[in-house]
């Protein structure tokens, strides 16, 4: 009878010890000369906020959308307003946020044909560049007239204000729509809600495919709620979600919904 | 253990190693979760330099700039945009981001925290 070759399995369990102590610790991998997309998702954030604020700052659409392109995220637009969402629950700078979420709203415009770009005609925002080696620099110029820039203008007021009866709505739910003085929908606009003992912040322009003017907010039902649109806006008090009937008598939570307008 | 087995016992540790090794370097390598700011090409880090330079210029907030620097991993911010100005110059960035980079260079000059050991 033959004698299991042991011999082999110790050496074998030897050789994978030996090369998984030499590869992760004396002589692990080192990213050298990386492109954007090899970065970390802390890292990525980081270039990710200062493509916005580049974008806040000079208003070139189609440099920010070659700069996003490099870090290949699957859907940039989602990724643009999700980081907003956590730079705004997470306190951080309003600016960061409002970049963020403008520049979502500008590339939706752009890719659903509302925007027209004023630069660079070749770059198409939804689709990554080819090769990571490609340097940022060649689609760079001529610099444009910003196609979206945050105005400080009068403070916004309320233009209407009506209860939403609809069951196919969640309830509670606490709808805005924020417009400019030619009526127009403007993102990046800083909600307030503040209840007793509470407060809470959102950004108009996370839904772009509603609205880039709209935002939203989950009220409980219990809970009675005012909202302020911008930092001296208008105050909507007494927001509690309100009881509606169906059609057979049962009753369900709705909701509200506020549109503000910047005189 | 005769001289057969001894061959075999190596040859299963040259396995094993290589084995060890693709793990360690191909499947999970230490820097799984990727790479850090200042691992990135010197054209890149040019480029995340005229960024910060065009919100400088937006927002003249030198202590944020000074911050945003130094995360390019250089000895100082200045260095980092003297690093940043001969990359975008070799890479044939267009002037005006020349310009950025050198008007924050000189306006940084005397922001205390950009000199190498500047903050954190």
């Amino acid at each position: 009878m033959r004698r299991f070759p042991w011999y082999l399995v110790v050496g074998l369990v030897v050789g994978i010890v030996t090369g998984i102590v030499i590869s992760l610790l004396i002589a692990p991998v080192r990213y050298v000369d990386t492109a954007p997309s090899s970065l970390n998702a802390s890292a990525k954030d980081d270039y990710r906020s200062l493509i916005a604020l580049a974008y806040l700052a000079d208003g070139d659409l189609g440099r920010a959308t070659s700069r996003l392109g490099l870090l290949r995220d699957l859907n940039v637009i989602e990724a643009l307003s999700a980081q907003s969402q956590k730079v705004y629950t997470l306190g951080g700078a309003s600016d960061e946020a409002q970049g963020l979420s403008l520049l979502a709203v500008s590339l939706y415009q752009l890719a659903s044909g509302t925007l027209v770009p004023t630069v660079a005609p070749t770059i198409n925002p939804l689709v990554t560049p080819a090769a990571p080696t490609l340097t940022p620099l060649a689609t760079f110029t001529p610099r444009p007239a910003a196609t979206f820039t945050p105005t400080i203008g009068a403070p916004y007021v309320v233009l209407d204000r009506k209860q939403v009866c609809d069951p196919a709505l969640p309830p509670g739910l606490l709808e805005v729509v924020v417009i400019d003085a030619a009526g127009n929908p403007k993102p990046g606009v800083t909600l307030t809600v503040t209840w007793q003992g509470g407060q809470d912040h959102f950004v108009t322009g996370l839904f772009p495919e509603t609205s880039p003017g709209y935002a939203d907010f989950q009220m409980n039902t219990d809970v009675i709620y005012t909202l302020q649109a911008g930092e001296d806006g208008e105050q909507t008090s007494n927001l509690q979600a309100p009881q509606c009937t169906n059609t057979n008598g049962s009753t369900y939570w709705g909701g509200w919904q506020i549109t503000y307008k910047q005189p | 253990m005769t001289l057969k087995k001894v061959i075999w016992f190596f040859i299963s540790i040259g396995l094993g190693l290589g084995l060890g090794l693709i793990y360690g370097w191909s499947i999970s390598p230490a820097g799984a979760q990727g790479a850090s700011l200042p691992s990135l090409r010197e054209d890149f880090k040019a480029d995340y330099a005229v960024m910060t330079a065009e919100i400088f210029q937006h927002d003249h907030n030198s202590l944020l700039a000074i911050s945003r620097l130094n995360r390019l991993g250089a000895s100082s911010p200045l260095q980092a945009l003297e690093d940043s100005l001969m990359a975008a110059q070799k890479y044939g960035f267009s002037l005006s981001d020349l310009q950025l980079i050198a008007q924050m260079y000189q306006s940084l000059q005397s922001s205390p925290g950009s000199s190498p050991g500047g903050l954190p």
